[in-house]
């Protein structure tokens, strides 16, 4: 399980808008976008004005919002730098040192944040493997052949746990 | 001579190799230094969790949101973070209802529990300076419901917009010549 914090989203999704979060076109359906609903506590009159009229911006926003987003992209490569460098530093955990970022340590960490993690005896578990995990994970480097039944087990439970997520509709049946 | 050429040839890119990654490392460690100091000091202990990372939510109402940055402290709380660069160093309103909003997506998609209060990081637009921490107070679920909903009325015509509370962003606004603003 890792702890890897970022990872998921460390990869930008191309469907994501890149840096500026306020979409140009509206939100599909009935969703509203938080920087959208944010426009709110600014002047409701805006909303108005640019729902009729579309989004306009004046010669020194459009600069602000450049300056803005090269600001904005230097605070986001920082993150990657920390979340990269505590992965170093810290916790190895045994799913990536066995698959990477494959989809198995992708539903084990989700298992850990939304089933685990909730409840204080699954925060007890979590603090448990912590310790234990960079140990394993040493002897799993040291002998390779280890990796293989590791590898069959862990796969088998990230397998039912994505059956399990896939019936209980991911994860929700909890609450 | 073209053996030894080679050779040097070799371990001259073999070294440059070695500069470029000790180089791009050097980098790295700066910028994840630099992370950790400008944190919030609430927030040293805390494990950087999500980054740029998107969330929706469909009921109560439909939202979508993208954090800048979610920590978890030990206790397995998450707490938000949202960066701005302006000039004015001061969280406004609408920060507080982008982190109010994403705080209710966060909950809502992964179940997890958020903080009611989270941190506006704001820079001024130069070069050398620094982001400074802002704690905020965040909206309840039932507050940013009324607001969407608010929201929906106004677009409708089912409510009349009402004014900005400071009239000071009006002078730079893009549709001050429609607006009737008694300021204007």
């Amino acid at each position: 399980m890792a702890t890897s914090p970022t990872t998921s989203s460390r990869q930008r999704s191309t469907r994501e808008p890149a840096m500026g979060k306020r979409s140009r076109r509206p939100v599909s359906g009935r969703m509203v976008s938080a920087s959208d609903l944010a426009q709110m506590g600014r002047c409701e009159r805006l909303v108005v004005f640019e729902q009729l009229y579309g989004s306009r911006r004046t010669a020194r926003q459009r600069q602000a919002r450049a300056r803005g987003l090269v600001e904005h992209e230097q605070f986001y490569q920082e993150g990657i730098a920390a979340s990269a460098q505590a992965d170093r530093n810290g916790r190895c955990f045994i799913a990536t040192c066995l698959f990477g970022e494959a989809w198995q340590t992708e539903v084990l960490r989700r298992f850990r944040d939304e089933a685990l993690r909730p409840s204080a005896w699954g925060r007890w578990v979590i603090r448990l493997y912590y310790r234990g995990a960079p140990g394993i994970c040493v002897v799993l480097r040291r002998w390779p052949a280890l990796q293989v039944p590791m590898r069959v087990v862990l796969g088998a439970i990230a397998t039912g746990l994505r059956w399990w997520s896939g019936s209980c509709g991911g994860g929700k049946c909890r609450r | 001579m073209s053996a030894l050429a080679w050779g040097v040839g070799s371990a001259t890119a073999v070294v440059c190799f070695a500069l470029v990654m000790a180089w791009r490392r050097s980098l790295e460690t700066n910028a994840a230094r630099a992370e950790w100091a400008l944190r919030p000091a609430a927030l040293r202990d805390a494990e950087l969790v999500y980054l740029e990372k998107l969330f929706r939510i469909s009921t109560p109402v439909g939202l979508v949101a993208k954090l800048d940055r979610a920590y978890r402290m030990p206790s397995g709380l998450l707490v938000l973070v949202e960066f701005k660069t302006r000039w004015s160093n001061q969280p406004f309103l609408s920060d507080v209802i982008q982190l109010s909003a994403q705080r209710m997506a966060v909950m809502g998609q992964t179940g997890q529990s958020v903080a009611s209060y989270g941190y506006v990081m704001v820079k001024a637009p130069t070069r050398r300076a620094l982001p400074i921490p802002h704690l905020v107070k965040l909206m309840t679920d039932e507050q940013v419901v009324a607001l969407v909903r608010r929201r929906e009325d106004v677009l409708a015509g089912r409510a009349l917009p009402r004014w900005p509370l400071s009239w000071k962003a009006c002078p730079t606004c893009a549709f001050r010549t429609q607006c009737d603003y008694p300021h204007l």
